[in-house]
């Protein structure tokens, strides 16, 4: 029996290759997927190991006590016998970097370190130039400084939130990077003083370097008893770096992932269909095999068997596939954060993994047509099986499929949390998909008048062709919704959120200019408000402070437009406090001016939140000019007050818009480009579909031929069938993801703050420009089938 | 002028040691307005010789003639048009589109071609076929005769030069296949259609005008308005000097 399924297989071997497309691309993705994050996962583990290069023993502290000074503990410290070298090393964050005498400012979340001037105990080490050894002198990235362009010797102006900006000379720099994920900050690498200059308050780690044959567990032990503070080994060190590094990646992986299963699932739908029409073409010889003996259960295992091969000659091909992936993702992933420079690898559990799902896929998604397909009676061998009769959907399935349609559309109307609009998206596509060979094959006539109007008797024919199997059609078109669906929910939720950045910028800014940290989470410094209020050519300043009030359990903001008065207020409901009441904030009674909806914060004016607060954290800064100056000359008055500033940017409403939407696009992007793999599937599905069609009206396009249908005309009704199916399968995919984001915007518009749905009619247009492409695409092979044999041949075919 | 000629046509099939010559060197000719029938014994070359004829197959070697058109002077869209425009089809089975009904069928050529259907002419053909109150059903919902009676009239709705049958009546009863060759018969006798049918039944070809016999490729006799014991003893002849 397995010789003859394997024969089979062989003389089927474009239709088996067709089917085994789509297990390649699913399996390319998971193994390309498990491979780029194993690399990752080795890279972000060495990372995590160097960081501590040249360190025996690490002693950190949760914070460093008022009374101590710092120095007093590094002097007790390096007193310890067995200690050869000890450093405070500080990690900071809220950094800003610029250049040519601040004019240029480097965007990102950078980080800064310092290193000790003694070599021994230098974790990082410099690839050009030199490390620092003096005030003065700091080392960048190499990746910054060269997407930069600067050069060993120019003068940067680094800043962190607390402190003015000061100058150094850039005297080397270093292949380690920031680590991690984020690729666009900087790693910034200063001398101790320097570092200590900027922080401004002790450091909470120290690394200590043992004296010659002195063990690290000893050294360690010995200054535990010492200072009273744990110490670490390098080993310990490293390995809890490591972990932490590995439990990145392994998140990273999960999304990948997810998206992974998301393509197998498309496989499936394409696999099944695919042995579908393939039993109901073999028909006659599966009827034969039973004619001489064969139990049914021997046919069908016989199909699984088949399925099987097929299933393994995909995985291995997908292997070698999900190699060249895994090259390529990097790339396309960097723009979500992901690091470069991953070298792929591939393990036996990554081969293991991959031979698993293409092959249980593949069997898995075979059962149900396998079971359908042979239950064929032997006398089915006699007749004149040529001609099917479609089976028309059970009753069972459409009464079902309308009820759990009904019940996701319940549950997408009224949903109010994001579980109950996954739920329902669920239950509204699964009750679509048991409908559809009643629903698609009806759009598919909607969707085809206008191009039956157009093309003539030959797209009538392609359109009468598409829709004589409703199954098929449905089976086809319904892997091409799923995918759709999920990359139009996306686009859709992904625009509708961001459109209200334009009215959240309009909302926001009142002043010509805003005033931020160069990254959403750096924090600017104090002083710059002050400063800005000392220049009158700038225009007139509005700081926005942000603090917390313990007392009152509440935010206090500065309230921008539509502000209180000096010495009154505004409060969110959630204070309960009506206008003519009073809120108390750090001892001084405010009147309530107004009430705003939110939960528990109070909105003061500037100058109030100065005064009764010591600290408040400076969050941004609009700037009006003075009337009647340009933009531009407004812009180079203020941009040389923020030269000073190298973690400050102005940006006008528009750049702020775009600011503000670039980082949504990113993810966009991503997300859409991996989903597309769904949707190729899908249409290697289309592609399938077409091929088997062909094959199975050999016949019917040979009489077509010999009565006069030019070979140009031919392909033209497959191209139109194609067409059809795409353009319906997006359609249906496009309506089922509307439903789906104007639930999901409903039910995280809580507070109020509502959002509407934004249909992006361009991007929705690409989508089925793609889509009719892709089609077109795929029905050239099963077209240059259909014409390439003789019409005699074709007309005496079986 | 006859409507239909080949001159020394070849059909050579391989290459090499397992070339086979379905046709080696058939001169034979078609008069317009009869009834032509094709016939021999299996592997004599009769369905090359259709297939040639009809401008389905290229001939290795020699010529056909459709009227004054030479077809080894038409590339493939050139020849198709000219099968569109001025040939008819039935064939044995599998005739019609499943996804089309009986009018949809019978109009497919001109649909093709993008022309408008002659009302007259399409009333009178489906008359003469008797499918006028079959015209909305499918091919699943007709019998074997209704369905080779449509492709009749799907042959005769263009007036095309001639119409080419291959073995229309082997797939039917004898009734319905009476009915059919009947329709063939008035097609050339009342509507003056040219029709050149294989066959291998002897009944089918005693009601042509003409019948030309095949042997082993090769042209072998050919007998005017036969009966069928004429034909009967014309293919043990042929049988005989073939051994």
């Amino acid at each position: 029996m397995l010789s003859l399924v394997l024969r089979t297989a062989k003389a089927n071997l474009t239709r088996a290759l067709l089917s085994s497309l789509s297990v390649v691309l699913g399996v390319a993705f998971v193994s390309g997927s498990l491979m780029f994050t194993d690399g990752l996962s080795s890279m972000l583990t060495a990372q995590a190991a160097t960081q501590y290069d040249n360190v025996d023993v690490g002693l950190s502290m949760e914070s460093i006590s008022s009374d101590d000074d710092g120095g007093a503990l590094i002097g007790r410290v390096r007193k310890v016998d067995g200690v050869r070298a000890a450093e405070p090393v500080w990690s900071m964050f809220n950094i800003g970097l610029s250049f040519d005498g601040g004019a240029r400012k480097v965007l990102g979340d950078h980080k800064a370190v310092n290193v000790s001037a003694d070599p021994g105990l230098q974790p990082i080490r410099a690839a050009e130039g030199r490390m620092p050894a003096a005030a003065g002198e700091i080392v960048l990235d190499k990746r910054t400084a060269s997407r930069e362009g600067i050069p060993i010797g120019a003068t940067v102006q680094v800043s962190n939130f607390g402190s003015e900006a000061r100058e150094y000379r850039l005297v080397g720099l270093t292949s380690s990077t920031k680590g991690g994920f984020d690729t666009q900050g900087a790693l910034v690498v200063m001398a101790t003083p320097d570092m200590a200059a900027m922080a401004g308050y002790p450091a909470t780690t120290i690394v200590v370097s043992a004296a010659d044959g002195v063990s690290p567990d000893d050294l360690a032990a010995r200054l535990g008893a010492a200072v009273g503070i744990e110490a670490r080994t390098h080993d310990q060190l490293v390995r809890s770096a490591m972990d932490s590094a590995v439990g990145n990646a392994e998140e990273f992986r999960n999304a990948l992932l997810g998206f992974g299963v998301i393509a197998v699932c498309m496989a499936a739908f394409v696999i099944a269909n695919t042995f579908t029409i393939v039993l109901a073409q073999r028909t006659r010889e599966t009827a034969l095999l039973r004619l001489i003996g064969s139990t049914r259960r021997q046919v069908f295992r016989s199909v699984l068997v088949e399925a099987a091969v097929i299933g393994f000659g995909g995985s291995v091909l997908g292997l070698g596939a999900g190699v060249l992936l895994a090259l390529g993702l990097p790339a396309a992933l960097a723009s979500v954060g992901a690091p470069s420079g991953v070298t792929p690898v591939l393990s036996g559990g990554t081969v293991l993994i991959a031979m698993a799902v293409g092959v249980g896929v593949t069997m898995v998604s075979a059962m149900l047509p396998a079971r359908r397909g042979t239950a064929v009676p032997p006398v089915a061998a006699l007749g004149d099986a040529s001609v099917q009769v479609a089976r028309p959907a059970g009753r069972f399935r459409m009464i079902s499929g309308g009820l759990v349609a009904a019940i996701g559309a319940g549950l997408l109307a009224i949903a109010n949390q994001v579980g109950l609009v996954v739920g329902g998206a669920l239950l509204a596509v699964t009750g679509f998909l048991l409908l559809s060979p009643a629903v698609v094959p009806a759009l598919v006539r909607v969707v085809s008048k206008p191009f039956a109007l157009l093309g003539g008797a030959t797209v009538s024919l392609a359109l009468a062709n598409a829709v004589r199997n409703p199954r098929r059609i449905a089976t086809t078109t319904n892997a091409l919704v799923v995918g759709v669906t999920l990359i139009a929910t996306v686009t859709l939720l992904a625009k509708s959120t961001e459109a209200p950045s334009e009215r959240a910028a309009d909302e926001k800014m009142f002043a010509h200019f805003l005033v931020t940290g160069s990254t959403d989470t750096t924090l600017i410094p104090d002083e710059l408000a002050t400063v800005l209020r000392d220049r009158p050519e700038v225009g007139t300043v509005y700081p926005s402070y942000q603090v917390y009030d313990d007392a009152l359990n509440a935010e206090v903001l500065t309230a921008g437009r539509d502000a209180p008065a000096q010495g009154s207020a505004l409060v969110s409901a959630g204070l309960g406090i009506a206008v003519g009441g009073t809120v108390t904030v750090q001892g001084q009674a405010f009147p309530v001016a107004g009430v705003r909806p939110g939960d528990r914060t109070v909105w003061l004016t500037a100058d109030d939140i100065k005064k009764r607060f010591e600290y408040a954290f400076l969050t941004e800064v609009q700037v009006e000019p003075p009337p009647g100056v340009a933009e531009a000359e407004a812009r180079a008055t203020l941009d040389r007050v923020l030269n000073a500033f190298p973690s400050a940017v102005a940006y006008n409403k528009a750049e702020y818009v775009d600011r503000l939407n670039a980082r949504m696009n990113q993810a966009l992007a991503v997300v859409t480009a991996l989903l597309s793999l769904a949707v190729i599937i899908a249409l290697v599905g289309v592609a399938n579909t077409l091929t088997l069609s062909v094959v199975e009206r050999t016949r019917e396009n040979a009489m077509l031929r010999a009565i006069g249908l030019t070979r140009r005309q031919l392909r033209l009704t497959l191209s139109a069938e194609a067409l059809v199916m795409a353009l319906t399968g997006t359609i249906i995919g496009t309506l089922l993801s509307i439903g789906i984001a104007i639930s999901g915007l409903k039910s995280v518009a809580g507070d109020g703050d509502g959002l509407e749905l934004t249909i992006p009619w361009d991007r929705l247009a690409v989508l089925l420009a793609i889509a009719a492409l892709a089609a077109l695409t795929a029905s050239v092979i099963p077209a240059r089938r259909a014409v390439r044999d003789s019409i005699t041949a074709n007309l005496a075919a079986e | 002028m006859p409507a239909l000629q080949a001159t020394a046509l070849s059909k050579v099939y391989g290459t090499g040691e397992s070339a086979v010559a379905a046709l080696d060197g058939v001169d034979v000719s078609f008069q317009a307005g009869r009834f032509h029938a094709i016939m021999g014994s299996s592997g004599s070359g009769k369905s090359t010789l259709l297939h040639c004829l009809a401008g389905l197959d290229k001939p290795t070697s020699g010529a056909v003639r459709i009227g004054d058109t030479d077809l080894g002077s038409l590339n493939d869209e050139k020849l198709t048009l000219l099968r569109r425009d001025h040939v008819g089809f039935v064939f044995q089975r599998f005739n019609l589109l499943p996804v089309l009904t009986a009018q949809e069928n019978i109009l497919l050529p001109l649909a093709i071609a993008g022309r408008k259907p002659d009302r007259a002419w399409f009333d009178q053909v489906v008359a003469a076929v008797g499918l006028t109150d079959r015209l909305g059903h499918r091919p699943s919902e007709m019998s074997g005769g209704q369905q080779q009676r449509v492709a009749v009239a799907r042959a005769l709705i263009t007036r095309p030069w001639v119409i080419f049958a291959d073995e229309p009546t082997g797939n039917l009863d004898s009734r319905s296949g009476d009915e059919v060759l009947g329709l063939l018969r008035d097609a050339v006798s009342q509507l003056g259609q040219t029709v050149v049918m294989v066959t291998h039944d002897m009944h089918a070809a005693a009601r042509c005008d003409r019948v030309v016999f095949l042997r082993d490729g090769r042209y072998a006799a050919a007998l005017d308005s036969p009966s069928p014991d004429q034909i009967v003893a014309m293919l043990e002849h042929a049988d005989r000097i073939g051994r």
